[in-house]
């Protein structure tokens, strides 16, 4: 049993404890702007008495994951234990990726954002593939187009200004 | 019994008309495709096709968007199984031994019993939407606001306590889903709350987007620079055919699957997603094999299945009997009745049987098209083994990113979709689930409004939630659910610091 050896170890998961203070710090942060907030009272409830009540559960919550989970670590995910550069380019070339389609949909149209984001979202792969990253930039926009404004109607410009 | 055959006569004269026929296909063809698709699932396609419906006969409008919802159960677990990438919410159960089965090159098997479960699940939901809509939507009349908020307590208590391997993990999920459901304005003072003064959120969180940030965006950031192998195995028909073994195991996990899937769907708020946990983890607990969840168990894939499906059919009543849904999904379809002028309550049966017994017909015809179009498909869905992740990923962030712009024409939400992708990024690392906080989210604002409601009615007097003996019951079971795993904590963390009194 897992028991012996935290017994032996008597050490608290640091991320367990993490965790706990975040969702205590959120309840603390809901909590005092419910407070802001009209309270009424039960019969007529105002704006922050719901919110007020959550806050304090959260506050609760927090509490009992830092006091009864941080001595028996959970199985650490795969996100948690794995370092190194290749998953930093994951954390930032995808949302990356999105952020520039984003920027572009709009004032260039939808080809440069796919292309766009194709382009950045490439760079997280596990090895680099010119060959499959300019195909991948001719098929997405395609795709996307034919689903979404030939079959779906939606009223964007492949390109804006063509 | 008569009066059975002769509604469902009433029906087939609606359903089999070749318009409804034509939209029914359509309808399933969709669903099965966005299902398939992880990263769109039958909430944005059938939030597409809306103002199409314009132009439709209402009833053809109810039976394509309907078509979309149960065909995109059916294709929500092909990309949990075959790339471990749940296609639909409910489908990420399917994940836990389909992908395994699926990497010891049981994917054929797998698929196909998935297919035969879906159908079981479907056959006995529409069969329980006949018999016991008309029956419940009475006994339901008699539920006040009290009954629903106690009901609300006990399905986000019960998700949690099955949800994931922390309880109180769990429960905080619930609770900031509940809290990123009071975003926008307070319906009754009309005050902005947790808006920052944002207008993009002024209206609440989209829900797209919360779903497919924590759902979507989170596991591309968590999975995009992994090597993948492609396990493209070449499968034939024979490859498909289960066991006698399987079949065993399987079939009455079917059973019991819908059993449950069908009870969550009545259920006003339970929906989908608990009923696939509820079905996985009782397929677990009876097992005598427990061992084998998690590495390709057969019944962990069929019970979730057929029960995410019954619920689907079954997730129709307390939407037209009640006018109250039970997901985000018959939200939408409750606003695409009432856009047509149709205001689904007690007396939808009785004021629209054409319309009512010809959408329970049109549930037999698509589920029977599906399973056709399913089997016999299953060679081109089992292709996307061989196309790695490296070519996938980028394409399903642009389907995320412009299918959550589609709904509301804002760029906005894009940028929505990307926070949440963040915060669900950090819900990994810190190892809470995902699940009960979209569960929490889409019930906090009928949480909230029945609370309000039933300490009005009684005067501010708390005790309205045990009198009600209704609400007691499901208050009661609340509480022991919270209680059980916090004992089972404080216990052996008592044997493990030796006799210490707390």
């Amino acid at each position: 049993m897992d028991c012996e050896a935290d017994a032996a170890t008597p050490t608290l998961d640091r991320s367990t404890l993490f965790a706990g203070a975040v969702v205590t710090l959120l309840g603390a942060y809901v909590l005092w702007q419910s407070l802001g907030m009209q309270l009424g009272t039960p019969s007529r409830m105002g704006p922050g008495y719901y919110p007020m009540l959550l806050g304090g559960t959260l506050i609760l919550l927090g509490a009992l994951i830092c006091v009864l989970e941080a001595r028996r670590a959970p199985e650490a995910d795969d996100t948690l234990t794995e370092r190194g550069v290749p998953v930093w380019r994951s954390r930032v070339f995808v949302p990356l990726a999105m952020v520039v389609f984003a920027l572009l949909l709009r004032p260039a149209g939808l080809v440069p954002a796919c292309v766009g984001l194709v382009g950045i979202a490439s760079l997280a792969a596990p090895s680099l593939s010119l060959r499959r990253t300019m195909t991948l930039i001719v098929v997405t926009p395609a795709l996307i187009w034919g689903i979404f404004v030939f079959g779906l109607g939606l009223p964007l410009q492949a390109v804006e200004g063509l | 019994m008569s009066d059975l055959v002769a509604n469902f006569a009433l029906g087939a004269e609606v359903a089999f008309t070749s318009s409804a026929l034509l939209y029914c296909f359509l309808g399933v063809c969709l669903g099965m495709v966005v299902g398939v698709l992880p990263g769109i699932g039958p909430l944005p396609a059938i939030a597409m096709l809306l103002p199409i419906t314009f132009y439709i006969d209402p009833t053809d409008a109810i039976i394509m968007l309907a078509g979309v919802y149960y065909g995109g159960q059916y294709g929500g677990s092909i990309a949990s199984i075959l790339l471990n990438l749940p296609g639909t919410p409910p489908a990420a159960v399917a994940c836990l031994d389909g992908y395994p089965m699926a990497r010891q090159g049981r994917a054929g098997v797998a698929l196909f019993i998935t297919a035969i479960a879906s159908l079981v699940g479907s056959l006995f939901g529409i069969l329980l939407v006949a018999i016991f809509a008309p029956i419940l939507a009475r006994f339901a009349l008699e539920f006040g606001a009290a009954e629903y908020f106690s009901l609300i307590l006990f399905a986000l208590i019960g998700t949690a306590a099955i949800g994931g391997d922390s309880f109180l993990r769990s429960v905080a999920m619930v609770a900031f889903g509940l809290l990123l459901g009071i975003v926008g304005q307070d319906i009754t003072s009309g005050q902005f709350r947790f808006t920052f003064g944002i207008p993009g959120i002024a209206d609440g969180l989209s829900l797209v987007a919360v779903a497919m940030g924590i759902f979507g965006v989170s596991e591309v950031m968590a999975s995009a620079h992994r090597p993948r192998q492609g396990n493209s195995q070449a499968l034939r028909i024979r490859d498909m055919i289960p066991t006698r073994d399987e079949i065993r195991w399987a079939g009455p996990a079917m059973g019991r699957g819908s059993l449950f899937g069908a009870v969550c769907g009545i259920l006003p708020g339970a929906g989908a997603s608990m009923a696939v946990f509820i079905a996985y983890a009782f397929e677990k607990r009876i097992s005598s094999t427990p061992e084998n969840f998690g590495r390709g168990a057969i019944e962990g894939v069929t019970a979730p299945e057929a029960a995410n499906n019954a619920t689907a059919q079954t997730a129709f009543i307390p939407t037209l009997t009640l006018g109250v849904p039970g997901d985000a999904v018959m939200a939408v379809m409750l606003g695409a009745l009432m856009i047509h002028g149709i205001n689904p309550g007690p007396g939808f049966i009785s004021e629209q049987p054409q319309m009512f017994w010809g959408l329970i017909v049109s549930f037999l015809i698509g589920n029977f098209m599906l399973v056709i179009l399913n089997i016999p498909l299953v060679g081109i869905w089992v292709r996307l083994l061989q196309i790695p992740y490296s070519i996938l990923y980028p394409v399903i962030l642009a389907l995320i990113c412009i299918g959550v712009y589609s709904i509301n024409y804002a760029v906005f939400d894009i940028f929505l979709v990307i926070a949440f992708g963040v915060v669900g990024y950090g819900m990994k690392m810190l190892g809470f689930p995902p699940a009960p906080l979209l569960l929490g989210f889409i019930l906090s604002p009928m949480l909230e409004e029945n609370f309000r409601r039933a300490l009005l009615l009684s005067r501010g007097d708390w005790s309205t939630f045990l009198t009600q003996p209704i609400s007691a019951v499901f208050v009661i079971a609340s509480a022991l659910l919270l209680l059980l795993p916090v004992y089972t904590a404080m216990r052996q963390r008592r044997s493990q610091d030796g006799p210490v009194d707390i």
